[in-house]
Parts: C-alpha cells; sequence; structure tokens
C-alpha cells in the first residue's frame, strides 16, 4: 500500500503541472458594450445591503433598491434586459475580471482596486462613513473607538473595511461576507459597534430598533463609483455619461428617496445623497 | 497565457501562516472537548435510566443529523442572542464543533464498548468487580485500543469541517485566503495554495493514521470496518 | 417565518436538485473509480488512485472556491454557482464512493468468480452478472451513508450564494434580523427530512446483515 502512495504523490504533481501549460485568456470578442448588445442583457453585481440591493425573499427577485434602479435604467437605455447576479464586496472585482458581471454599482474608487478594475469620472452619489453602536458605547470620535477592546464589524474587504483597518486599528476588527452577517453580528452582541455607509445603516436600526448612529468626526465623506473592466474606454463613457446625467438631473436621489419611503424611513429625517443638497 | 504570479501569495505567507496555526488550534481545541463529550454521552445512552439515555440520543442524533454549516450559523448568530452572553468567534466555532464531533465520538464510543464481548464484562463482574469498576477497567481500555482507527479518522474529517468557519469570519485558512484573494485580485495562486497546503496537512495526517491501524492491526486489537 | 413559504420552497427544491446532481454523478463516476482501483492495469489504476487521495484529501468547501473563483481565470467559460457547487460535492463524493465499491468487489469470496467461470462467463460478464449485483447489496449501507453526507453537504454551496434551504435562512434573517427563528427552522427542516432516512439506514443495515 505505501507503493501507491508515492506513486500518487508525484502524479499529483505531474497533473498539477500540466495544468499550469499555456490557457487561457478570457475570450472577450469586442468590448463590453458589444457584449452587452449581444448577449441582450447587462449583468450586474448585486449584494444583499438595503437601501442599495435588496432580494425579494417571496418572488427570489432582486427587486428593490437604488442600484437596482439604476441598472433599470442603464438596461432600457442601451435596449436590453436587467440581469442581477449575486456576489459580495469582496468577490465583485473578480467577478468582474472573470466576466461573470459587467459592473459593479456602489464599490469606491480605491488606489489598489484601480489596479485591477476602472472607474468612471463622475461620482454615482455622496456618503458619510457611521458606525451603528451600542447606546452606551462612545463613538462620538473615531479615535473613541481606536482602543483595544471595541469590536467592529465590517464587511470583508469594503471601504469600511479599509477605513477602520487603518484609523481605528487597535480595535478587535472583525470581518464578515456581507453587510447583513455584519449587521447581525452587532445584533448578537458580537460586535460592539458595525460600521457601513450612513444609508445602510438607517435601514438596519429601523428593523433593530436599538443603537445609536453615529457619524464619527472628522467625517469621512466621500463619493461613491461603480467598478468596471479595465481599458474599455466605450463603455465607461457611457456609465460616466449616465451617472452625471442622472445625478444632475437629481434622479439619483430621487431614487434613494424611493427606496426609504418604501422602506418606512423619513427622506427629509435622513442626510441627502447629493453633495449640493448637504 | 494567464500570467502566474506567485509573489503575493509568498509576500504574504504570514497570512496564511496565521490561518493554518488558527486551523490546528480550533481542530485541537474541539477535540479536547469532544473526546470527553462524546465518551459522557456514549455512556449516558447505554444506561438503563431512559431520563438520562433519551436526552442523550435525541442530542446525538440530531447533532449528527443536521448540516454542520446549519449548526454553526445557528450557534454563531442565534445563541449569544438566546443566552445573552458575548463570544468571540473562536469561542462560537470551538462548541459548535465540540458538540458536533463529540456526537460522531459518541457512536464510535457506543459501538467499540457493545463490541466488547459479554464474556468480558461477565467475567469482570465474576471477579467481583462492580458494574463501574467492569467498565472502568475492563471495557473501556479494550473499547479504546479498538475505536483508535475510527477516532483517527474522525479527527480528521473534522480538520476538513472546520473550513466552514471561514463563512462566519473566524480567521481560518481558508478565511484568510478569501481575505489575501480579495486584496490581491489573485484568486487563483491564493486558492490554489492553499488547497495544496489542505491536501499536504491532511494527507500526512492519514498516512500517519493508515500506520498506526497497520500497527494496532497486526497486535490483533483492532476491528477493521 | 412562515410568511415565507415561497422562500423556503425555493429553498427546498435548490437543495433538492443539488442533491440529485451530485448523488448521480458522484456515484456514477465513483463507480468507475472505484473499478479503476481495483483493476491490475497501472493506467487505470494510478489516475484513480492520484483522484482518491486529493478529493479524500482536501476540504470540500476549499474545491467550491477554487472551482467558482479560481477556475474561471482559467478557462473562458462561466461557471455558475450550481455548477461549481456540484463539481466540488461531486468529486469529493466520487473519491469516497470509488473506495466503497472497490471495497465491496474485493469482498466477495472468489468462490463467486469460479463457480461464474464454470458456467462459462467471460470476465466481463461474470462482474456484470454475478459480482457486481452481490457486492452492490454488501454496500448499500455505506453508500447510504454517503447520500446522506451529500445531502448534509448541499448546504455549502450557500458559500457561493447558490439558493438552496440554508441560503433562505441566511435572507429571511437578514431581513428581518430574526435569526433565532431563521436557524432554529432551518435545523428543523433539515432534521424533519433526514431524520426518517437515517433511521431507515439503519433498518436497511440490519435487514441486511441478517439476509446474508
Amino acid at each position: 500500500m505505501t507503493l501507491d502512495r508515492r506513486t500518487a504523490l508525484t502524479g499529483i504533481s505531474a497533473s498539477a503541472l500540466a495544468i499550469l501549460l499555456p490557457n487561457s485568456v478570457l475570450a472577450q470578442s469586442g468590448g463590453t458594450l458589444d457584449q452587452i448588445k449581444q448577449r441582450g442583457s447587462i449583468r450586474i453585481g448585486v449584494t444583499q445591503a438595503p437601501p442599495w440591493f435588496s432580494k425579494d425573499p417571496k418572488s427570489g427577485e432582486w427587486n428593490s433598491g437604488f442600484g437596482i434602479s439604476m441598472g433599470k435604467a442603464m438596461a432600457s437605455s442601451l435596449g436590453v434586459k436587467l440581469e442581477t447576479v449575486e456576489v459580495t464586496w469582496g468577490t465583485a472585482i473578480a467577478a468582474l475580471q472573470s466576466n461573470k458581471i459587467d459592473i459593479m454599482y456602489m464599490l469606491d474608487a480605491t488606489p489598489e482596486r484601480a489596479q485591477a478594475v476602472d472607474f468612471p469620472q463622475s461620482p454615482l452619489l455622496y456618503y458619510s462613513l457611521a458606525v451603528l453602536a451600542r447606546d452606551d458605547l462612545p463613538a462620538a470620535q473615531w479615535s473613541d473607538l481606536d482602543k483595544v477592546g471595541v469590536r467592529i464589524a465590517v464587511p470583508q474587504a469594503s471601504s469600511m473595511d479599509k477605513f477602520v483597518s487603518e484609523f481605528a486599528s487597535k480595535a478587535t476588527i472583525q470581518r464578515f461576507p456581507g453587510n447583513a452577517e455584519a449587521i447581525a453580528a452587532f445584533q448578537s452582541g458580537r460586535a460592539d459597534a458595525v460600521s457601513l455607509f450612513h444609508p445602510p445603516l438607517l435601514v438596519a436600526r429601523k428593523a433593530l430598533g436599538t443603537g445609536k448612529i453615529v457619524v464619527p468626526k472628522p467625517a469621512k465623506f466621500q463619493a461613491s463609483s461603480a467598478a468596471l473592466r479595465k481599458d474599455d474606454k466605450p463603455f465607461r463613457d457611457f456609465v460616466d455619461n449616465t451617472f452625471a446625467t442622472h445625478y444632475k438631473s437629481g434622479q439619483t436621489q430621487k431614487w434613494y428617496e424611493e427606496f426609504l419611503v418604501s422602506y418606512g424611513l423619513d427622506p427629509k429625517a435622513s442626510p441627502a445623497v447629493m453633495k449640493e443638497m448637504l | 497565457m494567464y500570467n502566474w504570479d506567485f509573489a503575493p501569495i509568498f509576500a504574504n505567507s504570514d497570512v496564511l501562516g496565521m490561518g493554518l496555526l488558527n486551523t490546528l488550534k480550533l481542530t485541537g481545541t474541539a477535540l479536547t472537548f469532544g473526546v470527553p463529550l462524546g465518551l459522557s454521552l456514549a455512556l449516558l445512552r447505554l444506561s438503563r435510566w431512559r431520563l438520562l439515555s433519551m436526552p442523550a440520543g435525541l442530542l446525538v442524533e440530531f447533532f449528527r443529523t443536521t448540516p454542520p454549516l446549519v449548526q454553526l450559523f445557528w450557534f454563531f448568530f442565534a445563541l449569544p442572542i438566546l443566552v445573552q452572553v458575548e463570544m468571540t468567534p473562536f469561542v462560537a466555532a470551538a462548541i459548535t464543533f465540540s458538540i458536533q464531533s463529540a456526537a460522531f465520538f459518541a457512536e464510535v464510543f457506543r459501538a467499540g464498548i457493545v463490541s466488547i464481548e459479554r464474556g468480558q464484562s461477565e467475567a469482570a463482574l465474576a471477579l467481583g468487580m462492580s458494574g463501574q469498576q467492569a467498565m472502568r477497567r475492563v471495557i473501556l481500555p479494550q473499547a479504546v485500543k479498538r475505536m483508535i482507527p475510527a477516532f483517527m479518522e474522525r479527527s480528521i474529517e473534522l480538520m476538513k469541517t472546520t473550513t466552514l468557519v471561514a463563512t462566519v469570519s473566524y480567521a481560518d485558512l481558508l478565511f484568510q485566503a478569501n481575505e489575501l484573494a480579495q486584496k490581491t485580485f489573485r484568486p487563483l495562486e491564493v486558492f490554489t495554495v492553499t488547497a495544496l497546503i489542505y491536501f499536504t496537512v491532511i494527507y500526512a495526517a492519514s498516512l500517519i493514521v493508515h500506520r498506526l491501524e497497520r500497527r494496532l492491526a497486526v497486535s490483533g486489537e483492532t476491528t477493521v470496518h | 417565518m412562515w410568511a415565507y413559504p415561497e422562500a423556503l420552497l425555493a429553498g427546498a427544491a435548490g437543495t433538492l436538485r443539488i442533491f440529485v446532481i451530485c448523488l448521480v454523478v458522484g456515484l456514477a463516476l465513483g463507480l468507475l473509480v472505484g473499478l479503476g482501483r481495483y483493476s491490475k492495469l497501472r493506467l487505470a489504476y494510478i489516475p484513480a488512485s492520484i483522484f482518491v487521495e486529493f478529493f479524500r484529501n482536501t476540504p470540500v468547501l476549499v474545491q467550491i472556491l477554487w472551482f467558482y473563483f479560481a477556475m474561471p481565470m482559467l478557462m473562458p467559460f462561466e461557471i455558475s454557482p450550481l455548477m461549481a457547487a456540484s463539481l466540488g460535492i461531486s468529486l469529493n463524493s466520487a473519491a469516497f464512493s470509488g473506495e466503497i465499491f472497490r471495497a465491496g468487489i474485493q469482498s466477495l469470496e472468489s468462490g463467486q468468480w469460479e463457480g461464474a467461470r464454470a458456467l462459462g462467463m467471460s470476465q466481463a460478464q461474470a462482474m456484470r452478472r454475478v459480482i457486481l449485483p452481490q457486492a452492490i447489496k454488501r454496500m448499500l449501507p455505506a453508500l447510504t451513508n454517503r447520500a446522506i453526507e451529500i445531502f448534509k453537504m448541499s448546504t455549502l454551496a450557500s458559500a457561493v450564494a447558490y439558493v438552496e434551504l440554508l441560503q433562505q435562512g441566511k435572507l429571511i434573517a437578514s431581513i428581518h434580523y430574526n435569526p433565532i427563528e431563521a436557524y432554529t427552522c432551518i435545523a428543523l427542516l433539515f432534521f424533519i427530512f433526514l431524520y426518517p432516512l437515517v433511521q431507515s439506514t439503519y433498518f436497511l443495515e440490519r435487514k441486511l446483515r441478517q439476509s446474508d
């Protein structure tokens, strides 16, 4: 029996080498716009993260959220259908690279991401980084949270992950696959605070009923964007134009408010996602 | 031609190294608690009093029949709210896998104990030992020797099952691999290396197990199943 | 929780679908692998052994993630969550059931072969008409155990967002913030479904042992 185990080991290394032989380049005929037209649909990445994307348990459809509204608008202006593909914040870029999706909304432009994907110049919307914390936890400043023993939940590889890892490095940071698990960690007492951008926290706070939302100072206010495959100017220009148009016309703000209302939140009580309106 | 680039992996080998350590830590802890717990459950099941044997039986069956990932989610997200206790990811994972492996060990123990010939226990009683003494001095030692191969196989299964914690943010090897893949944007290299690490560790462990099995078989002490 | 029967039904359908796929592929491939391991030809024996050693000693979740995230970088075609999860679970099951098949065939006394040969059958005929059916009877308990394991492994597909029971539980829990109810319900559903099956395998084992 020992002999075949040794041969097994050599055999496995041989097969591994065979896989390394020339292969791949993901066959892409034409840019993203051409592919979309050929396929007849635009594929957007989605993840359970209201108010951006939300799945309806009854029908199994991703049919509500700001990202869905934007996706529908893009699809109809291209004359194609909208297709949703579930990803996580951390795997969205891999999904773009392996051609599982055409665009991922709500990914912020960072230098590291820009090495792997492209971002349009026009912003998608603006928001602030915030925390939903236990009522008795001091969180008015980021320095309050930067203490040993404070436990903060974030979604893995998101902007929150990056920011909190840098500016609250003494705290215990727990990374989860998505928004929902990070909020669940806070709910179950495993974390003292969960850090997301302001809008998803509004949604969470309403459902949980406890905890306080704080935008710790210095406030990290920034633009969000969408990730696209690299070196695809026609598609990038299209996305750029679309974002700029809807932002200037106030449609972006309207879609956001529509979702808040459908969720039972008062748009007047929530900060706007347009810089000019704040 | 895909551009293989293993450099980011080697640059971050400490990330994967920490993950491997955490995997081993979790496996070790679950085994340490799972084995004695499994023995207690087995003994409870063999007890004559239904009040003891039925709940134990139900617990064992429940944890053997439900998928481990469901158990993990429950212990991770539901239990802390239920008992109002704060738990680190490690504690929640350790509890889940201790109970889960205990359920499987309980069956192995029970089968082992039952497999010792009646004659042994009768002889022990004839020698004047009490039921408990017979169990402790005669039956259990023999049962344990027979069950060692099954134990080791269960332990290797456990090491594979611990990968589930990557989905609930305990920083085991697979979780760290996910982290690395998402930061370096090189999922192919990262997951290939990770698979090879798991294979190496687990294969080595199973080789040791088989060597042990053969030694025990030679000495006539094992029931091959 | 009960407000979403459609969600749970969709989840159950997904679980069953991946279960059937992995069961069929896993057993079919496992039979091939088992025959390969039993064969005296090195050309069959060595690849089969490599397959078994590799897929028994790597965790299934790692394989699923590799197929979903790593493989698309190498190959130009799309891998859906169902495909990736099915590949991971089926290959793992094929490795385990391959060994079950091999042990089953080996365990039969040589008397059976000689008897079949005496009746004038070729090796292939003897294998097909006498050895395999008997071996199957002996392997049934281990194979049904494998089937139950496959059913439980279906939950791993939730790691790549495939819609099965656990994934639906996660969705409901995240919308209503009721993880206790959601996960307890999912656990109970699995238990209610699998427990009778597990009990009937015990029953099957006992009956088979008697009939020998």
